[in-house]
C-alpha cells in the first residue's frame, strides 16, 4: 500500500472523521478539500478540474474538460475549455462546497470559436464531506444546427491503470488494461445497467475511482475509455459521438451530470455502490 | 421488283428504290414491306412505319420474328404516330446497309440493319436525331424485337442468358404481360436465346454496346416473346445533333441449344470485340494475389509495415504458385484517394523500397500489376485548379466528387491521357507490368461533358477508353502487361485481359450458403455454362471470393465452402485470386491446386463444358475441361458430406481412356476406379470428402511440379506399460517415447514430450483478461502453491494424475478450490491424454462478466497446423503471416490479426479438433467437446512474443455472458489430446457432416445449418444473421417461409449519401452481418439454434453507430419452430417514430386469415401492398396470422406477443409473393432503451388439410 494515510480514511474512517470541505483560493485556483479528495480547478484552464486527489495527495485523475473536434465547428478543429480564461465562482451551504466556471468554448490559441457561432458553458463541481465528487457541465448554443453529429464529450485522464470496471445492463465487467491504444470499454458498446449506471477504474494501487449515474440531456451516447496501451486513460462522456444527429438550438443548454465516487478497493466500491 | 448490283460498285449511298443487291444480298423495295436479305436470312420492314416486321431463316423458311407492324418507339412514351421518312442502302465491304428513317414526335429515328453475305446474322444499329433543341434530359434509349419466336414450331423455348437462377421458358408456359428482365444488367451481353429443337432453329440476340451501359428484358405474349434492350443514356436533345447508341447483334442458329449458344458467342465478333491477344497466354496462365504492403484491409492497411517487410512475403507467394501480384494502390494519399499519382505513399517505403519489391518479385517469377484509380485525385492534389474541365460536374455546374476525391471525366481525352502518361511512368520507374483498375466502368452522369459526349459517356465509354489509353501508353514501354479492370461487362474486355466475374463471386456464390447444395449445384453448373456464351469468346474473368471490398470469405461461407470454392475458381476458366492472407489455413492446399493450375493447360486455358459429364450426386460439380487433346475432368464437392460419386462421360467426350487419377488427392489416396459401359460412356467412381475436389487425369498424364507430401521422418513409438515416478517434486509419466510431467506445487500439465518432441503444455489457467472473482489481482492455477498431486490406480480409462489445490488473488483471498486429472491411455501402443479439471467456487460469482482461459503450447517445432470444426477443415503450414503477434481490432467487430482461427467465426456448440504436425511427421490432436463441456471460445495462434509454437487459447469462460457461480458450484472442463497420429491429416478432423438426432437429422453445410425434426425443417444461416433460408415440411418439400431478417430502414439511423452525393433511405438489416455468431444446443428434446450479432448497413461493412444487437432463437419442434426474437439497441431515443421489423419471406400465396379483434377473418390474397395490419383492426386475445397458397400450404404465426407489436401485418407484391412483417416499431411514437426487447412466437407449417 503506497498510500495508507488516505487509504485509511477510505476505507474505515469516513464516518468518523467526516468534515465539511474547506475551500482555498489563489488568483489562478481554487481548491476544494475534505477528509478524502481534493480537487483543483484552474482559472486559465476554462475553470475544469485540473487535478482530482486524495486528501493525502495521490493524483487520481487531471485534465477535465469540455471539447469538440467533430460537428460542430468542423471537422478536426479543435475547440473546448481547455485554452479558456475564467473566473470561478465558489459558494459553500450545509456542508458542501462548489465551484463553478462560465465562459465560451475556445480553440486551442484561446480564441472563442465564432463560427457558426459562440458556444457558452459551465463547468461545476461539487464536494460535499464523503468520498464523492459531483461534476456538472452545460453548453449552451448561440446558433443552431437541425442536425448535429459529431464529437462533444466531457473528458478527463486517470493514470495508473490495473483494470477498468463497469456495471452493464448484463452484469458487472472488471477487465484487463489495454495493451494498444485505442477506445476500450464503450457503452455505446456494451450499454450500462440502466437502473445503477457506473464504471471507472481500478488503479495499480487498489484504489476504484467510479463515475456513477451519468447523465445528460440529450442523454449521453457514449461513455467510454479510451487508452494508451501503456496504463492510462482517458474517459469520455459524451453527448455526441457520430451516429444519431441531434437538433442543436439556439440557447437551449445541454446539460450533463456524473458523481466520481473513489473507495479504496473495488470490493469496497461494491459495497457503497448498489 | 429486285436487282442486283455487282461487287465492284462503287455506290456507297443509294436512293430509295434503286435497289441494290451485292452477292447474295438483295434488298427489295415494295409499298407494303421492305426487305434486305441474303441466302441465309431476310429481314422486313414496314414500308409505311419503318419498324421491323419479320426476321425469317431462309434455309428452313421459317420466321424467327413476326411482328405486328405497330413501331415500338425507342425513346420514352410511344408517340400517336410513326411514318416512315426514308429508305437507304448502303455498301460496305462484304455487308449492306438498310437505313430506314422514322419520323415522329420531333424526332428522327434512323435504323441501319447490317447484314453480311451469306451470314445468317445481323446488326440493327439506331441513331436519333431531333428536330428542335429541348431543355429537358432524356435518358433511356429502346431497341425492341417484337413478336420472336420461331415460326411454326410447337417446342419453342427462351431463356435470358445471364439469369439467376439459370432457367428457361417454353412457349406453351408463356403468361402474356410477365416480363424477365436480365439479371446483371450492364454486367453482361444481354443475351436472350429463343430456341426450338423440333425445326433446329433459333435466335440469339445481343446488345453490344460501348457507350453507355445496357440491359435486356422480354415481355411475354401470346405465342412469342418482345425482346427490349435498352441503352442507359442520359443526354439533351440538340436540333440536327444525332446521337447513336450501340449495336443490337442478332443470330439466327441452326442445330441444337448450345449450338445456338455457340453462335450467338460469336455475335461479338462482328463488332471486333475480342480480349488482347498478344497477352492472351500470359493472361490465361495467371494467377493472382492481391495486397497492399502496408497490410490486410482488416487492420486499416496497418499490419505488415510497407514495400521491404511485404518484400520478405513474397517468397511464400511464390511458394503457393502466384505468378501475378496486384498491389493495391500505393501512390501518396489515403488509398483510394490518391493526393499526387507521382509519388509513392511515404508510408509504405521509399521509390527505392518499391522498385526493389517488385525486382524481387521478377526475380521469383512474379509480375506485378499496380492499382490505377481513374476516378481521381483528393482536392488537395490541386487538379481542380490545372485543369477544371477534366473534372466533372454537378448538374448545377459545381465540382462534382466521388468516392471522397474530385470526379474526374473517364470520357475526357486529356484525362485519358493522364491515366495513360500515370500508368507507364510506373512501369518505367519501378518496373510495374501492368495494373488493375479501379472503378474501370467508369463513373456517374457528368452534367457538363466533354465535346459531343452525352452526359452518359462518363461511364462505359469512358472507362473502356482509359483502359485503352492506359494499355496504349503502356505498350509502348513494355509489350506484355496486364490490364485488369474493376468492371464487368464485354466492353471493357476490348482493352483489359481481365475483368471482375461480379456475377459469379458477389450475386451467384452468395446464394450458395442460402440454398440447400443438391439445388444449389446444378443450378451453378448450368449458370456456369450459360455465363460462357455471354462473354466474348476468350474472355477472361476474374474469380475471387473475397477482396479488400468484401468481407472475408470464411465468414460467408465458412472453411469448408471455402476450400472447395477455392477449387472451383482453379478448376473452372478465369484467373483465381487470393486475397491477402486468405491463404491462412489453405495454403498447403491451394500451393497444390495452383501447381496444377500452372502446369496443365487445358486448365488454365482449356474450353469449359459443365454439362455434358453427369454425377449422380447432385451436390459434386463437374467440369470438363479441353485443351486439344488434354482434357482434365474437375469435380468440386460443395456439401458438407462426404460423397461417393459415379461420373458419367458420355462416349466421345473424353479423348483419353484407361484409367483416370486425381491429381489433387495425395498419391496414397485410392484411385478412382473406372469403367467403360456397352455404349461406350466412361464410368468414374470417386469418393470425395467433405468439401473436397478432384482434378482427374488421364493416369498416364505425370503433371510436373505437384508439391510432395510431407514424409514421416520417424515411426511413432509405442508402448505397452507406464511407469511413474516424481522427478523434484513434478510427477512424471512414462513410456514408450512419451513423457508426462504434473507440476509438483501447482498440478499443471508442465510438459508432454512424445517422440523427442515437447507436443504439449499448459502455459496457464484462470482469470482471463475479464476477471470472474471481481479480486484485485487475476486469479491463475500457475500461480498456485501447495497442490497435492498423485497417481492413481491404472483403470480401464488409463492412468491417472491426480492434483488438489486452492486458487487465490494473490492477497490470499481464495477464490476456488480445484482438482485436475490427467489420465494417459495408451491406443494402440500411442498415448492419449484425458485432462480434466474441476472448479469448486469458495466465492460465489454472480453476475459477472468474467472469463476463465487456458492456454496450450503445442510443438514449436510444428511444421503444420489443421483445424477441424463443423463448417470445415483448415490446414495450413506453421508460418505466421501477421508480423504483430496482437490482437487488434480493424474492420470487422471480432478483433484480428494474430489469430489464425477462432471458434466463434463458426457455428459452436459442436466438437471441435486443433492439430499440430511435429517435425518427424506426427500429428498431436486435440479434441473439444469430445464427451466434455465445450469453451465458450477457442482460438490458435502461432507467435507469443518472442516465442514461436502453435498457441491454443481454450476461453472456457469468454466474459460476454453473464456468469453466476454459488459457492460450492463446480464448474466442470476437460478435453482430450491424441498423440502420434499418422497421415496428411489426422482421421476424423472432419467435422463436417450430418447428425442424426432423435426426430430427425441436422446438416452443417458450411455457415449454413439444417435441422430436421419430425415434421418440421428448417435451413438458417450463421451468415446473414440467422437469416431463415426455408421452412418447410421436409428438405424436399416447398419452403413455406424463405427469407428472413431483421432491419430498420428509417426513424433511427440518418439517411445514407452515396458516393454520388445521393441522399437514400438507410438500410440496417441483420442478413448483411458477416460475424453472426452461431450456436448449436442439442442437450433439450429439441434441437435450438440461436444467433446474433449487429446490424449492418446493407453491404455489411459497417455497423452504424450506436449499435442495434440482435438475436434469434429457433427452437425446432416436431410441428413447428419456437422463434425468440430479441433485438436491443444501443440507444437512448425518447419519442422515436421510426420502424423496425423482422420481415418473413412469403411464397406465392392465395388467402390469408387472422385472428383480428374483431372475430377470425379469411381472405383472398389480392393486389398488392399492405394485406391487413395488426396497427389498425388489432388482434383478437389470441393473436395470429396465417397464410396459404393454393395447395393449401402456409404457415401460422401464433403467439401473445404478437399483440405488443406495434404492427404486424402481410405484404404482397405483384409477383404474388409476400412478406410477414413483425415490426416492433412502425411510426408510432416510442421510447428506445438499451434493453432487449423480444418477440416470441410459434411458427407452424400447415398443411393443406389444417
Amino acid at each position: 500500500m503506497k498510500h495508507p494515510i488516505a487509504l485509511m480514511l477510505l476505507a474505515g474512517l469516513t464516518a468518523v472523521l467526516n468534515a465539511a470541505p474547506q475551500v482555498t483560493q489563489t488568483p489562478d485556483t481554487v481548491t476544494l478539500r475534505n477528509d478524502h479528495l481534493r480537487i483543483t480547478v484552474r482559472a486559465d484552464n476554462g475553470g475544469a478540474l485540473a487535478e482530482l486527489r486524495t486528501a493525502d495527495g495521490v493524483l487520481l485523475s487531471s485534465g477535465h474538460g469540455l471539447y469538440t473536434d467533430q460537428g460542430l465547428f468542423g471537422p478536426g478543429v479543435y475547440v473546448g475549455t481547455g485554452p479558456v480564461r475564467v473566473t470561478p465562482n465558489v459558494t459553500t451551504e450545509e456542508g458542501r462546497a462548489r465551484v463553478r466556471s462560465e465562459g465560451f468554448l475556445a480553440t486551442r490559441d484561446g480564441v472563442t470559436a465564432e463560427t457558426p457561432g459562440r458556444m457558452g458553458y459551465f463547468l461545476e463541481y461539487e464536494l460535499g464531506e464523503g468520498p464523492v465528487l459531483t461534476v456538472r457541465w452545460g453548453a449552451t448554443p448561440t446558433f443552431r444546427l437541425d442536425k448535429v453529429t459529431g464529437f462533444f464529450a466531457y473528458v478527463g485522464s486517470l493514470p495508473n491503470l490495473a483494470g477498468l470496471f463497469a456495471n452493464t445492463l448484463d452484469g458487472v465487467l472488471l477487465q484487463d488494461p489495454a495493451t494498444q491504444n485505442g477506445r476500450s470499454y464503450q457503452s455505446a458498446t456494451w450499454p450500462l445497467s440502466l437502473e445503477h449506471p457506473w464504471f471507472g477504474v481500478l488503479r495499480q494501487d487498489g484504489i476504484a475511482i467510479a463515475f456513477c449515474r451519468p447523465t445528460g440531456t440529450p442523454p449521453l451516447p457514449n461513455c467510454f475509455f479510451h487508452e494508451d496501451g501503456k496504463g492510462s486513460a482517458s474517459f469520455f462522456l459524451a453527448w455526441l459521438n457520430g451516429g444519431i444527429p441531434q437538433p442543436l438550438e439556439a440557447g437551449k443548454t445541454w446539460m450533463g451530470q456524473c458523481e466520481i465516487r473513489v473507495a479504496p478497493s473495488f470490493e469496497r466500491l461494491r459495497e457503497d455502490l448498489p | 421488283m429486285r436487282r442486283c448490283i455487282g461487287f465492284l460498285a462503287l455506290v456507297t449511298t443509294v436512293p430509295c428504290l434503286a435497289v441494290p443487291v451485292i452477292g447474295d444480298i438483295t434488298f427489295d423495295r415494295g409499298a407494303d414491306k421492305t426487305s434486305l436479305a441474303n441466302t441465309a436470312l431476310e429481314v422486313g420492314i414496314d414500308s409505311r412505319t419503318g419498324a421491323l416486321l419479320s426476321i425469317t431463316d431462309r434455309p428452313s423458311g421459317r420466321a424467327v420474328l413476326t411482328a405486328s407492324g405497330s413501331a415500338p418507339w425507342p425513346l420514352g412514351d410511344q408517340p400517336a404516330e410513326v411514318r416512315c421518312v426514308g429508305v437507304r442502302t448502303r455498301l460496305e465491304l462484304g455487308a449492306v446497309v438498310m437505313e430506314v428513317d422514322q419520323g415522329a414526335a420531333g424526332w428522327v429515328a434512323t435504323t441501319s440493319y447490317r447484314i453480311w453475305l451469306r451470314q445468317p446474322v445481323l446488326q440493327r444499329d439506331l441513331a436519333l436525331r431531333p428536330t428542335a433543341d429541348s431543355d429537358k434530359y432524356l435518358s433511356g434509349v429502346r431497341l425492341t424485337l417484337d413478336g420472336v419466336g420461331v415460326q411454326g414450331a410447337t417446342d419453342c423455348r427462351y431463356s435470358v442468358l445471364d439469369n439467376w437462377p439459370p432457367r428457361t421458358t417454353a412457349f406453351s408456359e408463356l403468361s402474356p404481360g410477365r416480363q424477365v428482365g436480365d439479371t446483371f444488367g450492364g454486367m453482361s451481353g444481354h443475351f436472350v436465346v429463343t430456341h426450338s429443337a423440333e425445326a433446329s432453329v433459333g435466335l440469339v440476340a445481343m446488345m453490344a454496346c460501348e457507350t453507355e451501359s445496357a440491359g435486356a428484358r422480354v415481355t411475354e405474349q401470346a405465342g412469342s416473346i418482345r425482346i427490349e434492350h435498352t441503352i442507359n443514356a442520359t443526354f439533351l436533345p440538340r436540333a440536327g445533333k444525332t446521337e447513336r447508341f450501340g449495336s443490337q447483334l442478332l443470330a439466327i442458329t441452326h442445330g441444337d441449344w448450345r449450338s445456338s449458344l455457340r453462335q450467338g458467342r460469336e455475335l461479338y465478333r462482328l463488332v471486333g470485340l475480342v480480349p488482347p491477344q498478344e497477352t492472351r497466354d500470359l493472361a490465361n496462365r495467371a494467377i493472382l494475389y492481391s495486397a497492399h504492403p502496408g497490410g490486410t484491409i482488416d487492420s486499416g492497411f496497418r499490419d505488415v509495415g510497407g514495400f521491404k517487410a511485404f518484400a520478405d512475403y513474397l517468397p511464400q507467394l511464390q511458394r503457393l504458385g502466384i505468378n501475378v501480384l496486384w498491389l493495391l494502390p500505393t501512390w501518396k494519399g489515403p488509398v483510394y484517394a490518391p493526393v499526387d499519382y507521382y509519388s509513392v505513399d511515404p508510408r509504405l517505403g521509399t521509390e527505392a523500397d518499391f522498385r526493389a519489391l517488385v525486382e524481387r518479385a521478377h526475380e521469383l517469377g512474379i509480375r506485378v500489376l499496380g492499382d490505377l484509380i481513374p476516378h481521381g485525385p483528393r482536392e488537395e492534389s490541386g487538379l481542380a485548379t490545372q485543369h477544371r474541365d477534366w473534372i466533372c460536374s454537378n448538374e448545377d455546374g459545381g465540382i462534382k466528387y466521388w468516392w471522397g476525391c474530385l470526379y474526374c471525366d473517364y470520357a475526357h481525352p486529356g484525362w485519358q491521357k493522364y491515366m495513360g502518361d500515370h500508368a507507364v511512368d510506373w512501369v518505367r520507374r519501378v518496373g510495374l507490368d501492368g495494373y488493375r483498375v479501379d472503378c474501370a466502368g467508369g463513373g456517374p452522369i457528368n452534367w457538363r461533358p466533354f465535346g459531343n459526349n452525352r452526359p452518359s459517356m462518363s461511364g462505359t465509354y469512358g472507362g473502356a477508353q482509359v483502359l485503352r489509353a492506359a494499355r496504349e501508353s503502356m505498350e509502348r514501354e513494355k509489350r506484355d502487361v496486364l490490364l485488369l479492370a474493376e468492371a464487368a461487362g464485354p466492353v471493357f474486355l476490348r482493352y483489359a485481359n481481365m475483368t471482375y466475374d461480379w456475377p459469379l463471386c458477389l450475386q451467384v456464390l452468395r446464394h450458395y450458403p442460402e440454398q440447400r447444395p443438391e439445388e444449389y449445384v446444378p443450378q451453378l453448373a448450368q449458370w456456369l455454362e450459360n455465363e460462357q456464351y455471354w462473354l466474348p469468346p476468350g474472355a477472361l474473368l476474374l474469380h475471387f471470393l473475397e477482396n479488400h471490398d468484401t468481407v472475408r470469405a470464411r465468414m460467408v461461407y465458412g472453411p469448408g465452402p471455402e476450400r472447395a470454392l477455392m477449387a472451383l475458381c482453379a478448376l473452372i476458366p478465369g484467373t483465381p485470386m487470393v486475397y491477402h492472407f486468405q491463404e491462412s489455413g489453405l495454403a498447403p492446399y491451394l500451393e497444390r491446386l495452383y501447381a496444377l493450375r500452372r502446369n496443365v493447360p487445358a486448365l488454365h486455358s482449356g474450353e469449359a463444358d459443365f454439362l455434358t459429364v453427369t454425377c449422380d450426386r447432385p451436390a459434386v460439380l463437374t467440369v470438363l475441361r479441353t485443351l486439344g487433346n488434354q482434357q482434365v475432368l474437375g469435380a468440386v464437392n460443395l456439401s458438407g458430406e462426404a460423397q461417393a460419386c459415379t461420373l458419367r462421360i458420355p462416349s466421345g467426350a473424353l479423348t483419353w481412356r484407361g484409367g483416370a487419377r486425381n491429381a489433387l488427392a495425395s498419391p496414397a489416396a485410392p484411385a478412382p476406379q473406372w469403367e467403360t459401359t456397352a455404349g461406350g460412356d466412361s464410368i468414374i467412381h470417386l469418393t470425395l470428402a467433405p468439401f473436397e475436389s478432384a482434378a482427374l487425369l488421364s493416369a498416364e498424364f505425370m503433371v510436373p511440379g505437384l508439391p510432395s507430401a510431407p514424409q514421416v521422418t520417424a515411426p511413432a513409438p509405442t508402448a505397452s506399460s507406464l511407469t511413474t515416478s516424481r522427478q523434484g517434486g513434478d510427477v512424471v509419466v512414462e513410456g514408450g517415447g512419451m513423457k508426462l510431467t504434473v507440476g509438483g506445487s501447482n498440478g499443471l500439465l508442465k510438459s508432454m514430450e512424445y517422440a523427442g518432441a515437447p507436443v504439449l503444455r499448459c502455459l496457464s489457467f484462470g482469470e482471463g483478461s475479464r476477471r470472474l472473482w471481481l479480486g484485485a489481482r487475476k486469479i491463475a492455477l500457475e500461480s498456485a502453491t501447495g497442490a497435492t498431486v498423485e497417481v492413481g490406480e491404472v483403470s480401464a480409462q488409463g492412468l491417472p494424475v491426480r492434483a488438489r489445490g486452492a486458487i487465490s488473488d494473490g492477497a490470499g483471498n481464495v477464490a476456488a478450490e480445484y482438482a485436475a486429472s490427467y489420465t494417459v491411455a495408451l491406443r494402440d501402443g500411442r498415448p492419449r491424454l484425458a485432462v480434466g479439471y474441476e472448479l469448486t467456487a469458495r466465492r460465489p460469482v454472480e453476475n459477472v462478466l468474467g472469463s476463465l482461459v487456458e492456454l496450450l503450447a503445442l510443438d514449436p517445432s510444428a511444421t503444420e497446423w489443421a483445424v477441424g470444426t463443423a463448417e470445415g477443415t483448415l490446414h495450413d503450414w506453421n508460418t505466421p503471416r501477421w508480423p504483430t503477434d496482437r490482437r487488434y481490432d480493424g474492420r470487422y467487430l471480432r478483433g484480428v490479426g494474430d489469430r489464425v482461427w477462432e471458434l466463434c467465426d463458426q457455428m459452436t456448440g459442436l466438437p471441435v479438433q486443433l492439430a499440430a504436425r511435429s517435425a518427424n511427421g506426427l500429428w498431436t490432436v486435440l479434441r473439444l467437446g469430445d464427451g466434455d463441456a465445450l469453451p465458450a471460445n477457442a482460438s490458435l495462434k502461432l507467435r507469443r512474443g518472442e516465442e514461436s509454437a502453435p498457441f491454443v487459447q481454450l476461453e472456457w469462460l469468454d466474459g460476454n455472458a453473464p456468469v453466476n457461480l454459488k459457492a460450492g458450484e463446480t464448474l466442470k472442463l476437460g478435453y482430450v489430446v491424441d498423440f502420434g497420429l499418422l497421415g496428411e491429416l489426422p482421421g476424423g478432423l472432419l467435422q463436417a457432416g450430418k447428425l442424426d438426432l432423435a426426430g430427425g437429422w441436422m446438416r452443417i453445410t458450411g455457415s449454413q445449418v439444417e435441422v430436421q425434426n419430425r415434421g418440421c425443417y428448417l435451413r438458417a444461416s450463421r451468415y446473414a444473421g440467422g437469416r431463415i433460408n426455408a421452412v418447410a415440411e421436409g428438405m424436399d418439400t416447398s419452403p413455406i417461409v424463405r427469407g428472413s431478417r431483421v432491419y430498420t430502414d428509417w426513424g433511427i439511423y440518418p439517411d445514407e449519401i452515396t458516393p454520388d452525393g445521393r441522399q437514400v433511405r438507410n438500410m440496417v438489416t441483420s442478413d448483411s452481418d458477416p460475424e453472426t455468431w452461431g450456436r448449436v444446443d442439442l442437450g433439450g428434446s429439441d434441437p435450438v439454434l440461436s444467433f446474433g450479432g449487429y446490424l449492418r448497413d446493407s453491404d455489411g461493412r459497417s455497423t452504424p453507430a450506436p449499435r442495434m444487437a440482435y438475436r434469434v432463437t429457433y427452437t425446432v419442434g416436431a410441428a413447428a419452430i419456437g422463434v425468440k426474437l430479441q433485438v436491443r439497441p444501443m440507444m437512448t431515443l425518447t419519442g422515436a417514430s421510426a420502424f423496425l421489423a423482422q420481415t418473413l419471406g412469403i411464397p406465392a400465396f392465395s388467402t390469408y386469415t387472422v385472428a383480428a379483434r374483431d372475430g377470425t377473418l379469411t381472405r383472398d390474397a389480392a393486389g398488392t401492398g399492405r394485406l391487413w395490419e395488426s396497427k389498425g383492426a388489432g388482434f383478437g386475445a389470441e393473436p395470429w396470422m396465417e397464410w396459404r397458397g393454393p395447395d393449401g400450404m402456409g404457415a401460422r404465426i401464433s403467439g401473445p406477443d404478437l399483440a405488443d407489436l406495434q404492427n404486424a401485418f402481410l405484404l404482397r407484391s405483384g409477383s404474388g409473393e409476400g412478406v410477414a412483417f413483425l415490426a416492433f416499431l412502425d411510426g408510432l411514437p416510442a421510447d428506445l432503451l438499451p434493453q432487449w426487447r423480444t418477440l416470441s412466437y410459434t411458427l407452424t407449417p400447415l398443411k393443406g388439410d389444417q
